[in-house]
């Protein structure tokens, strides 16, 4: 365990120096999340223009809302999908073997050998969303919420880690798995929306098999809607049943693997 | 001629030799529809500004998601910067922007052919739902093929960015936000504030999304579509030129290592 906080905190810093090396680029990075933020406030005045709520969600609640999706989804991003997303790479090239021959768990290196440490700012920035519109509701929450709402965010990381490491898995076995990336973010897209605007059997995959439509609709729902505090062991559940199977998965795709190197 | 052909082609094999792949992507699509038209059932029960448009509002999201689809592109110049193989092709006698046009090209062809599926798909599931229009299809294909080649030159001309910045995600995301909302691909026109619709209405953007889709619905006036056809060309040879330049510009910065 200890060995293996040593490489994490040698992974982080080794992105720490790669973002201090490409200056210019943090500084397009940081125009990127204002331009995105702005579009989106832009997008919720205008579709707010004429009617204070959309689905019993007031323009206040969607922004605090889309702060929430902001920190969740960076987490993933910050330090599983920027290097997982390589996998289909390493297999195609062959360079996967250094990998698997490495003394340390593939998935745990996957996941953090290039982490891109920007996505920590884009954190920051749903803290920002969330701050500016708890101050427009009058919203303050109380210790409990916040111990709570932190816990959810972390297992919902894990839920996300959990899902793409099994979408990644998959590389090894199909070899050519673009598509499979774009197919993980379209259903990504789904968790930056309260589960109440979907119905039928879309409603229903979201809640259970591919379990996006809670990540951050429950601790969203617990801070502003009263949701019952059940729904945190309901996400500790799914967090400890998705990651179990996905390292299943992982390891019996890891048996499929066949080098292309020489 | 043959040799721009033959890239087409390789890439279309290239393409068709993983299926799963393919699949995958088919249900990406359409879960991209569904979507929209999830979010925008949800805006346009509350809002009253938008009361009977519902039908319109889903139909016009499911031509964007099909143009979008067109008129989209994955150019890798930018990687080839990056990891130096830009090299190879400054050794090779055709135009490594000839190579990136017929790549995209052949993914059009690709995507079209796959895309009757998904437009059957969205029918069987959204049929009480859409809308049907006096289609214009000869002026609508027009505007396609611009949007098509103003998109490819857009990303042409940011990913010869990298030659200064190496790496260019984030300008790529930035123009992505952009062509978003200001090519009609978010919000339609017809609901944009009037400032935010007047810049619109400047820029190359609304070639991309907009234009094809007024074009196939049947509501420009000819002059609307001659006037609109001069400003694509004209942003199209703009765009070439300046793609061009800072190619020139960056091939005297550019170093790459290797024997």
């Amino acid at each position: 365990m200890v060995n293996y906080l040593k490489v994490l905190v040698a992974l982080v810093r080794s992105s720490v120096l790669v973002l201090t090396e490409y200056r210019k680029v943090f500084f397009i990075n940081l125009m990127y999340w204002c331009t995105w933020a702005a579009v989106q406030i832009v997008f919720l005045d205008i579709i707010f223009l004429n009617t204070s709520s959309i689905n019993g969600w007031t323009k206040y609640e969607l922004i605090f809302f889309l702060g929430m999706n902001e920190i969740t989804f960076s987490l993933f991003n910050t330090f599983t999908f920027s290097s997982m997303a390589s996998i289909e790479r390493h297999v195609v090239r062959g360079t996967m073997d250094y990998i698997l021959l490495k003394p340390i768990n593939s998935r745990f290196l996957l996941t953090f050998n290039n982490c891109n440490i920007n996505g920590i700012f884009v954190v920051l920035f749903g803290l920002i969303l969330i701050v500016y519109s708890s101050i427009k509701m009058a919203f303050v929450p109380t210790f409990s919420q916040v111990i709570i709402a932190i816990s959810m965010i972390i297992m919902g990381s894990i839920i996300l880690n959990s899902l793409y490491s099994m979408v990644s898995a998959i590389a090894v076995v199909l070899i050519r798995t673009s598509n499979i990336n774009g197919l993980f973010l379209t259903i990504a897209t789904f968790m930056a929306y309260p589960t109440s605007i979907y119905s039928g059997i879309v409603k229903f995959a979201l809640m259970t098999v591919v379990p996006m439509g809670i990540l951050v609709d429950f601790p969203v729902r617990v801070l502003l809607k009263g949701l019952s505090y059940r729904s945190v062991l309901v996400s500790l559940l799914y967090c400890v049943i998705f990651f179990a199977v996905s390292q299943v998965v992982w390891n019996k795709c890891m048996l499929q693997y066949r080098s292309a190197s020489s | 001629m043959m040799a721009f052909i033959s890239i087409m082609r390789s890439h279309i094999s290239i393409s068709l030799t993983y299926k799963m792949n393919i699949l995958f992507g088919y249900i990406s699509d359409i879960l991209y529809v569904v979507l929209k038209c999830y979010l925008w059932l949800a805006i346009a029960n509350s809002n009253p500004s938008f009361a009977g448009e519902t039908n319109y509002i889903i139909t016009y999201f499911i031509f964007v998601s099909i143009i979008m689809q067109l008129t989209g592109n994955r150019l890798t110049i930018a990687s080839n910067i990056l990891d130096g193989s830009l090299s190879n092709w400054l050794l090779k006698p055709f135009s490594i922007f000839k190579y990136e046009l017929a790549q995209q090209l052949g993914r059009a062809v690709m995507t079209a052919s796959r895309l009757w599926i998904i437009i059957l798909a969205i029918v069987a599931f959204m049929s009480s739902y859409i809308v049907i229009w006096d289609y214009n299809y000869l002026v609508g294909i027009l505007f396609l093929v611009l949007g098509f080649f103003v998109s490819f030159y857009i990303a042409l001309v940011i990913q010869l960015f990298a030659f200064w910045l190496m790496r260019v995600e984030a300008l790529q995301f930035i123009y992505t936000m952009f062509v978003d909302i200001l090519s009609g691909g978010m919000i339609p026109y017809k609901y944009m504030p009037a400032a935010i619709k007047n810049i619109a209405e400047l820029l190359p953007f609304k070639f991309i999304i907009q234009m094809p889709i007024a074009g196939f619905t049947n509501t420009l006036s000819s002059g609307e579509i001659l006037n609109n056809v001069i400003m694509a060309v004209a942003y199209i040879v703009a765009l070439h030129f300046i793609a061009a330049f800072i190619f020139k510009k960056g091939l005297k910065k550019y170093t790459a290592m290797g024997g």
